[in-house]
């Protein structure tokens, strides 16, 4: 009966609000939007006031760097209060945790622990680097003992661990699980490392969060190497590879594991399979020396990171079977022995003509070289495209915004949004500030 | 198909044979190995004629191995040595099955023949292209059906020759008979009833040449048989289909049908002027010969010469692209793979006939055991197979014809070997090649059971189904939906045995060991089911293109040389390249090509040949190499589009890669060709296509307000209510899964509701102990929790001391968008409820007290209440929609 009263009055609420919200919108509404979407809680009166301050006087974010603030209801205004938010650890612990949680996983699941990918999307934002990084350094952010002030810190090694939770392993996420349950303030314990130090590989086989033990673990386990190419086109592009399907592209890269006749019919070939495979073998090659190594004698699923599997890289390629890396990219050889047989990390783009041209490739005029070897320049490959930016900005959008862009004027901001990102270096708070001042304008709202 | 292919070549061949020869290395062979088994090869049962007692003696191996694979063979003795033999009452020659002289006889086959002096007898080197498989082809003297009698003579001499130690296949290369420019050749309409003519809706396939020749002329023997194919019958749309590689629209002398009636003089007839076309009876009364064989032929040039009047060609600009001249697959040459390791075969199925109800067995061993093929989805496959789509279908033989049995008894062991290509990886207990009784019951079976390939065989240790199986291991996912090698072998030291791809996969039979002579003579071989079924229960879908039964179990290496040896119809195709300036006379890319399925082709190793003997190096920079098929570049599988060498020596490999390019109008009809753009001392550009960025629609309009989500609702409930998340972690845990997990408003369900509500009594359990236990930082400051209940809520202003705090924490002030507009929580934001009420958010807290109280004033005398009422007031407060909804 009690608890019946209490939900009565909860659901009394949503009416209220229903009907309340159709009301004029006030700039505390805005300010109270800006921090709703942005740190993911609700502001308390002090707050709300810290941000009316910011919008007029300026703010002064945790990075150092000041934001002037304008007039109300300016774009600099907003961009003030937005920092106010930023600066509120729950961006870092809800807002961007979650945004990326779908990301670390093959079920693309947001209820994901923590882990070192995530961290190090979280540390790389917090730092106001450049995000193209995530795809091709050699950085890992872990949990450590003391509060970080130096945002241009970079250690030799991982940092003391906080306290009361689990030393960083290369063979274990129970250091980052821990950080989460016992609710860590990431903002300002994240402590930036390399790869080389922390997992123990060599500093050019370290190709940011593609060659993290979360993602190795999602995405280089068994199989064929092939998960890693797809979710980071899925996560980073924003489309599956079917968004990317081209059958004109040359076919000669294409493994021999990919069977030219599925069920002793060739259309399925050549009017699906190829479509995707033309492209994906070629730049997939990039992961031969990789592979997530674990005991299958326990469970890789295992709750609280039990399982000790690591992200393992070996240099050369090696075809022995259940000790080679390279092996994966021999397995069923002879489905059809006239494919490619992969004999290094080598990676070429045939992406870069076709229908594909349109993902953007090099637009900052790097004068990259459409082909490579290994992880890292593959990442430096798909991060200098005009859809891996695009896609960062559609999901800061979405998160700020709570849908995807649905209209023109969404996808034009989208764009704009975009080309400040890039100039703006590759800062993706750029991204969070600009999403949050498009979303509180009325004809955003529906 | 196979009929239609070598018969149009060696047409060909023999009208324009250009003298170029050059020899070959031959491709893919296998090693040679008799493996000490008594030869007796095809001819189990076959070899009659013992070779061990002749006078004079076999002078070499190689006549040995003839004796023993082909003369010895009583298919060959019991027909043609009533003509071909020093026995035979008039004999003729050539005396190639004579039986006074072995040595004789091997050098008599080895002539050219009489008819066709540019074919040997047999060609060791190019078997199918023996004169003798021409004769078996047409007829002469066969025991079956022509093609079955020419397979199983091919059969006899694949095994001698590749039986034969020390002997060195080679193919020889020539020139491609009708090499010429791509494009220009003329394409069939789609439909039988389309007419080429824009000026005449008459000029169609059925009123030009079925309705008035094929019906009227051919229908004797080409409506049901005896005549193969069936190209005369009632179905006009199947008529076309079997009349299209007969017909050259691009030459209609050339054609088939008027070569046949020409040259093999069936079925002609007395023509008559009213047989031709009135547009072509000018031409006619010029060509009318007055011989009925003669003029019949020209009845069907003409009206495929009419036919074809008007179709347009289209030509591949040479001075746009830098290509090849082209070529077909019935312009290739037959490229024999590596020989098989066939002594003990008993039977064996290639399903070369293509078409019929008969998948014939050509093994040669004793009564040919051929397998009805039943069900109405059953087809035939290009490239020689069949495919087994649904249920019903299945290749079943007799079960009077007891050949496996006998043979297979009397060994006491087998191998059952298969090209197989599974649909898919989920069908179980699927049985593919299958010695069944029905029921269940069965000698032995190859089965599928999702990736693994099962080997059942009833013997002394296992039950009447052969249970339990072997399979291959879960794990390894050996079996994939692909074309596949895959052998059972079975003997009584070893047990069952499977091997796939030329590995052993799976071995360690438990029930090894055991007698198969509980075996029924009774049962039948069946493709793709248990006898008679017509359930789904064990129907096997996917392809097989080959099927071999041996009565011995074959070892590793014989298996890997079958492997190795692969199935199916290959060809070498010869793309010219020698008019390209920079390019050696006598330049050809070769090919190997092969039909992969219905629909492609498969290219594999490109390699630049010479055929003039006296080039040995050269310099030719090559670069993107296209594949061109019937005048347009294959949009798709171009996999030499990266090539970038420069060729220096003849016979040089320019790539290990293979590719499929998918097939227009079928193998004897498309042609290819190649594309360059670089290639000797010419290129050309090919620019790209301009590709524009997909449009993007728009989506359904989206709410401006989302859910917060579970994360975020807890850290809101802690920032509300100043407790640590870390207090309530355990509940949380609980919950988590039950709160929000996407921001889509439209994702709201009311399990959401309770979840935030448990999550909001737990953060409310621990703010209010808290603050009663004496803590004044909290929302409440320092408010008596100590006092009853009839005290805490006497008044509406003593209730507000507690809702207040609550509602400024949970909902802040001055915004009018949100529940209150001022910081006294009395006025602003109602909304009238069902019976006209109207309510503020507050003044509803404040019925929540007196409900919980059980009625204004009725407020218990008890601290515990006090406390507990806050609870519930503040639950009610932070699990709102303010927390919900962002």
């Amino acid at each position: 009966m009690r608890f019946k009263s209490i939900i009565k009055v909860v659901l009394f609420s949503y009416i209220l609000l229903g009907v309340t919200s159709a009301n004029a919108v006030t700039e505390r509404d805005k300010f109270k939007r800006i921090h709703d979407r942005i740190a993911g809680i609700h502001p308390d009166e002090a707050t709300l006031q810290a941000m009316e301050n910011a919008c007029t006087s300026g703010y002064t974010d945790d990075n150092g760097i000041n934001h002037p603030g304008g007039a109300v209801g300016s774009a600099q205004c907003y961009e003030a209060a937005s920092y106010v938010a930023i600066d509120n650890p729950r961006f870092y612990n809800t807002t961007l945790k979650n945004m990326v949680a779908p990301w670390t996983n093959e079920a693309q699941s947001v209820v994901e622990p923590l882990n070192d990918y995530s961290a190090t999307i979280i540390g790389i934002v917090r730092d106001n680097l450049d995000f193209r990084r995530i795809l091709t350094d050699n950085i890992i952010y872990t949990v450590g003992n003391q509060v970080v002030t130096n945002r241009n810190e970079n250690l030799a090694s991982p940092r003391a661990p906080y306290s009361g939770i689990a030393t960083f392993s290369p063979s274990s996420n129970q250091h980052y699980i821990d950080a989460e349950n016992n609710d860590v303030d990431l903002e300002a314990y994240l402590a930036r490392t390399t790869q080389s130090s922390a997992l123990g590989i060599p500093a050019n086989a370290a190709a940011g969060i593609m060659t993290t033990r979360a993602a190795a673990k999602a995405f280089y386990i068994d199989g064929t190497n092939r998960a890693m190419f797809r979710f980071t086109i899925l996560n980073h592009f924003c489309n599956d590879l079917e968004f990317y399907k081209d059958g004109t592209r040359p076919s000669d890269r294409i493994r021999q594991d990919v069977s030219r006749s599925p069920g002793g019919d060739s259309r399925i070939y050549l009017n699906n399979c190829i479509g995707c495979h033309a492209g994906m073998d070629g730049l997939a090659g990039a992961f031969a020396y990789y592979n997530y190594e674990y005991d299958p004698d326990v469970d890789p699923d295992a709750p609280n990171g039990l399982n000790n599997g690591i992200m393992s890289y070996k240099q050369n390629f090696d075809p022995e079977p259940f000790t080679g890396h390279g092996h994966k990219y021999l397995i069923n050889a002879e489905n059809f022995k006239w494919g490619y047989e992969t004999t290094d990390d080598s990676w070429v783009n045939y992406w870069r003509n076709g229908p594909n041209i349109n993902i953007g490739w090099d637009i900052n005029n790097a004068n990259l070289p459409a082909s490579g070897n290994g992880a890292a320049s593959l990442g430096a490959e798909l991060a200098n495209t005009n859809d891996f930016a695009s896609c960062q900005v559609k999901k800061v959008f979405k998160t700020v915004c709570l849908r995807s862009p649905v209209n023109q004027a969404d996808r034009d901001q989208v764009a704009s949004i975009t080309s400040n990102f890039i100039s703006g270096s590759y800062n993706l708070k750029r991204a969070f500030v600009d999403s949050a001042n498009y979303c509180l304008t009325p004809s955003a709202l529906y | 198909m196979f009929f239609t292919k070598l018969t149009i070549r060696n047409i060909r061949t023999a009208l324009l044979y250009i003298a170029v020869a050059f020899t070959l290395a031959a491709c893919g062979g296998g090693d040679k190995t008799t493996g000490g088994v008594p030869s007796g090869g095809g001819g189990l049962t076959g070899a009659q004629f013992g070779c061990g007692s002749l006078d004079p003696a076999p002078a070499t191996s190689d006549i040995n191995a003839f004796c023993n694979e082909f003369w010895s063979q009583s298919n060959l003795q019991n027909n043609c040595a009533t003509c071909h033999s020093d026995t035979a009452s008039n004999p003729q020659e050539p005396l190639f099955v004579r039986s006074d002289n072995i040595n004789q006889a091997y050098a008599e086959v080895l002539q050219p023949a009489n008819s066709d002096p540019s074919k040997d007898i047999v060609d060791v080197n190019n078997p199918s292209q023996s004169y003798i498989i021409d004769q078996m082809l047409s007829g002469h003297h066969c025991w079956a059906t022509p093609q079955v009698c020419a397979d199983i003579v091919l059969t006899y001499i694949e095994n001698w020759v590749g039986s034969s130690a020390g002997s060195s296949r080679t193919i020889q290369l020539t020139a491609p008979a009708n090499s010429q420019p791509p494009g220009g050749g003329k394409e069939f309409p789609a439909n039988a009833t389309d007419s080429t003519d824009p000026s005449d809706p008459n000029i169609t396939f059925e009123q030009i040449i079925y309705t008035p020749l094929l019906r009227q002329y051919c229908q004797d023997c080409h409506e049901s048989g005896p005549g193969d194919p069936l190209f005369a019958g009632p179905d006009l749309t199947n008529s076309y289909i079997l009349s299209q590689p007969r017909m050259n629209l691009d030459d209609p002398a050339s054609s088939r049908y008027a070569i046949k009636l020409m040259t093999h003089t069936v079925a002609c007839w007395n023509v008559d002027i009213n047989d031709f076309h009135p547009d072509m009876q000018t031409e006619a009364m010029t060509r009318l010969t007055g011989d009925n064989c003669s003029d019949s032929s020209l009845a069907f040039e003409l009206a495929i010469k009419r036919y074809a009047q008007f179709i347009t060609s289209n030509a591949v600009d040479p001075s746009q692209f830098l290509i090849s001249d082209a070529t077909t697959i019935p312009d290739g040459i037959v490229a024999a793979g590596g020989a098989r390791y066939e002594p003990n075969q008993i039977a064996l199925y290639e399903f070369k006939s293509g078409q019929g109800s008969i998948a014939y067995d050509t093994s040669g061993a004793g009564t040919a055991l051929d397998l009805s093929l039943n069900g109405g989805t059953i087809e035939w496959v290009g490239g020689w197979g069949i495919a087994i789509n649904g249920q019903g279908d299945r290749a079943q033989s007799s079960s009077t014809n007891t050949k496996l049995y006998d043979l297979i008894q009397a060994t006491g062991e087998y191998s059952v070997e298969a090209w197989v290509a599974p649909n898919n990886v989920t069908q179980e207990n699927a049985r593919i090649i299958n010695y069944s009784g029905g029921g269940g019951d069965k000698n032995f079976a190859l089965s599928q059971t999702m990736y693994n390939y099962n080997s059942q065989v009833r013997n002394a240790n296992t039950d009447l189904m052969g249970e339990p199986p072997v399979s291959t291991l879960d794990a390894d996912e050996v079996l994939q939906a692909t074309l596949q090698h895959v052998v059972n072998t079975y003997d009584p030291v070893n047990g069952r045995q499977i091997y796939v791809n030329g590995e052993l996969v799976a071995s360690g039979d438990l029930q090894a060991g055991g007698s198969i002579n509980n075996w029924s003579s009774t049962y039948s071989l069946v493709l793709g089911d248990e006898r008679g079924a017509n359930n789904d229960n064990n129907l096997w879908k996917g392809v097989i293109k080959m099927v071999s039964i041996h009565n011995r179990a074959l070892n590793i290496n014989q298996i890997q040389q079958n492997f190795t040896a692969g199935v199916g119809e290959k060809f070498f195709l010869l793309f010219d390249i020698s008019h390209i300036q920079g390019v050696p006379a006598q330049s050809y890319i070769k090919f190997t090509v092969s039909q992969f399925d219905n629909y492609s082709y498969l290219f594999t190793d490109p390699t630049y040949v010479n055929l003039d003997l006296g080039v040995t190096s050269v310099n030719i920079p090559i670069r993107s190499m296209r594949i061109g098929v019937n005048s347009n570049q294959a949009p798709v599988g171009q996999a030499y589009y990266n090539l970038d060498t420069t060729i220096t020596a003849n016979n040089q490999l320019l790539s290990t890669i293979g590719t499929t390019v998918a097939a227009e109008s079928g193998a004897d009809q498309d042609e290819f060709y190649l594309i360059f753009e670089a290639l000797g001392s010419e290129s050309r550009n090919y620019a790209e296509p301009t590709y524009d960025p997909k449009p993007q629609s728009d989506l359904a309009p989206a709410s401006a307000i989302g859910l917060r989500t579970f994360d975020e609702i807890n850290a809101t409930m802690s920032a509300m209510t100043g407790v640590s998340t870390q207090a309530v972690k355990s509940r949380y845990a609980l919950v988590k899964q039950q709160l929000p997990a996407d921001a889509n408003i439209n994702t709201f369900v009311t399990a959401h509701n309770i979840g935030l509500t448990q999550l909001a009594v737990e953060y409310c359990d621990v703010l209010v102990n808290d603050a009663a236990g004496g803590n004044t930082g909290t929302l409440f400051g320092n408010y008596d929790f100590s006092q009853p209940a009839s005290a805490a809520f006497v008044n509406n202003t003593a209730k507000a001391l507690i809702i207040d705090p609550l509602l400024e924490a949970a909902n802040g002030y001055g915004m009018d968008a949100q529940m209150n507009t001022g910081n006294t929580f009395n006025e602003g934001g109602t909304v009238p409820d069902a019976s006209g009420d109207t309510f503020t958010t507050k003044s509803e807290l404040i019925y929540l007290i007196d409900n919980l109280c059980g009625g204004a004033g009725n407020c218990g005398a008890t601290a515990a209440q006090t406390r507990l009422i806050t609870k519930a007031v503040c639950t009610a407060t932070i699990a709102s929609a303010n927390t919900l909804i962002q």
